[in-house]
């Protein structure tokens, strides 16, 4: 095997080049990072003038478990909880209409609202696994369950298939 | 809202040319009973209608040796080939004909190449195996050795995609994917089609090889990594209980169930299905790779060493995801492209393909397993052979030949077939075989040889 053929190791970046779009990262050819390989990112070895279609479980667990996904989930949890003087209805439309581009329909701004009043009473009567989800900055008590149950709230709206999928 | 305004170009003329897209959608979807009942379909119109052949496996394992291991080197033996060594190869035999790497094979007009095996005769049928392969000597009856399979390209990607699809250009289903779309899997824990990965890198071409073309994404193959865990992302992120992730994964569902209903992409179907798999694997896959449970003299006969991923190890985990329903197992292990390049050499790989594939069929005659093999396909390959003539790079190789393609061999066809080189349709279809034994006997006269330096 030739040069460019072997196997390179991802490491995570440190610093703002953690924060820098994928766009700006070098690749290599037969080492395609991991969630681009679970994504059946065509081999950069061969000419590839279409994409296949992909959908498997293992992108689902990629979308759902990934620490980065978790990172962009809490992020967004943070971004719509810092918007002030909206009400919840209100926050879960700006988390949807970030992800989606459009307003959610009524059915599914209630199924959204249903999900976070479930995950708030759960985060808020169990604090440790609300700092796990929150984040380790995030405040302690009743504010990490809100930031908790916030998170996967916005977890579920990256998890859609709208919000993932660009027709 | 107005449902025009949710349908995308692309769907609203898919269903006004054919109108099934509901229909289409439910016949993706993974519920045990509709699974059941397909296996059901198709068992009865074997009975009722009859085929010329009488259905028996019921799962596949197909390892694909990535490269195109050299049929010389291993079952083909060609005394005459030995005997012409170092003669320069006649043209009647290469007249018309194309091959990989002009250059390298005809710069110095390449001779002829015998090989440095050596092989002896096994078993009733006195099939010829060479040394790289002693495990064979013990289960030589049991196998079916093809040797007449050819194919149509010689570079490695589309010869890859030309024996899973039928066609060197991508956008066809692959094997599995049309075998699970066909009968559906019995496995409701695990995907229908998985893809083990195992060698320096992943084969040539990537995911093509296992894809699902037009058919529903719902079937194409679900590729396992090559190296750490098996499966990434696993577990939940810290904090999230089994609760949490099923409440999320609800919601999830019912949303993108919403935008299946609005816009009838069938896409989405699929989408529904793979997230209610992906939970079920937080569970089922876990139990899949661990193999605590498994005996170390399992574990020996496959050459698995505890902990480091590996084809043997893929070997060991393709019995486990049949015996757990998976209905089609392919397992790909690189490199065996043996030019005779640095590090391009039949010991190092074909090592553990030995030990596995004697393994492989020995365990499920265990005591363990009792079913008997009939039930499960088990097939062997590559995308070509190898060239009759030498090639000289840092050592002398052989280069590709797709005249003499994969030596292909179905375990479960055993009864059929003697280990000669019968004219046989390989159970890895797509390729054409070729016409009678003499062409063969004649074409493979070829032999690569590996470096001496490793």
């Amino acid at each position: 095997m030739g040069v460019g053929q072997v196997k390179h190791t991802w490491r995570t970046s440190k610093g703002e080049d953690r924060y820098r779009r994928g766009l700006y990262t070098f690749t290599f050819r037969a080492s395609l990072h991991p969630s681009l390989a679970t994504f059946d990112a065509p081999d950069a070895i061969t000419a590839c003038t279409r994409r296949i279609r992909s959908n498997t479980p293992l992108q689902a667990l990629n979308l759902l478990n990934d620490s980065a996904w978790m990172e962009f989930s809490r992020s967004l949890a943070q971004r719509v909880l810092n918007a002030d003087g909206l009400s919840d209805e209100q926050r879960i439309a700006m988390a949807f209409r970030l992800a989606t581009s459009r307003q959610p329909q009524p059915d599914e701004l209630q199924l959204l609202a249903g999900l976070l009043k479930q995950m708030r009473e759960d985060y808020r009567s169990d604090a440790k696994d609300a700092k796990a989800v929150a984040g380790a900055e995030s405040s302690e008590g009743e504010k990490a369950g809100d930031v908790a149950a916030w998170t996967l709230v916005a977890r579920a709206i990256l998890n859609l298939d709208e919000t993932i999928t660009r027709e | 809202m107005d449902p025009l305004l949710n349908i995308t170009r692309r769907h609203f003329f898919r269903n006004c040319a054919v109108g099934v897209g509901g229909s289409r959608s439910r016949r993706c979807s993974r519920t045990p009973r509709s699974a059941r009942r397909r296996v059901q379909t198709v068992e009865l119109s074997t009975q009722t209608r009859g085929f010329h052949l009488q259905p028996r496996a019921k799962n596949v394992i197909y390892m694909f040796m990535a490269g195109g291991p050299s049929q010389l080197e291993l079952f083909d033996y060609k005394p005459k080939l030995i005997e012409l060594n170092g003669k320069p190869i006649p043209d009647s035999m290469i007249a018309g004909k194309r091959f990989a790497f002009m250059d390298s094979s005809f710069k110095d007009r390449s001779t002829l190449l015998g090989t440095r095996r050596k092989f002896a005769q096994y078993g009733k049928h006195g099939a010829w195996v060479s040394e790289l392969f002693p495990h064979h000597a013990k289960i030589v009856d049991d196998i079916a050795i093809v040797k007449t399979v050819a194919t149509d390209v010689f570079n490695h990607a589309p010869a890859k995609l030309f024996m899973n699809t039928g066609s060197a250009q991508f956008g066809r289903p692959s094997m599995g994917a049309w075998v699970t779309y066909g009968i559906g899997s019995e496995s409701q824990n695990l995907p229908g089609f998985v893809v083990l990965l195992s060698g320096p890198r992943g084969p040539r071409g990537g995911a093509v090889n296992w894809g699902s073309g037009f058919l529903p994404t719902v079937h194409q193959g679900v590729p396992f990594r090559s190296s750490g865990d098996p499966i990434v992302n696993l577990s939940s992120p810290d904090g999230i209980s089994p609760q949490h992730q099923r409440a999320t994964i609800d919601a999830v569902n019912a949303l993108n169930a919403k935008r299946l209903a609005a816009t009838g992409d069938a896409e989405i179907q699929t989408r529904i299905s793979q997230y209610e798999m992906a939970f079920k694997m937080q569970t089922s896959a876990p139990e899949l790779c661990d193999l605590t449970g498994e005996s170390q003299a399992t574990l020996d006969l496959y050459g698995v060493e505890r902990g480091k991923p590996s084809y043997a190890q893929n070997c060991l985990l393709a019995r486990r995801l049949i015996e757990r329903g998976v209905r089609f197992v392919q397992l790909y292990h690189t490199n065996w492209d043996s030019h005779g390049g640095p590090g391009e050499t039949l010991e190092k790989t074909s090592k553990p393909a030995a030990r596995s594939r004697s393994g492989q069929r020995r365990t499920r005659h265990g005591p363990e397993t009792t079913r008997p093999a009939r039930r499960h396909l088990v097939v062997w390959g590559g995308e070509f052979g190898r060239t009759p003539m030498g090639e000289n790079r840092t050592s002398t190789g052989r280069n590709h030949h797709i005249e003499a393609a994969p030596c292909g061999s179905p375990a479960a066809a055993r009864n059929r077939a003697s280990s000669s080189a019968k004219r046989t349709n390989s159970a890895s279809a797509p390729s054409k075989t070729a016409a009678t034994s003499t062409t063969s006997t004649r074409r493979s006269c070829t032999c690569s040889a590996s470096s001496t330096r490793s």
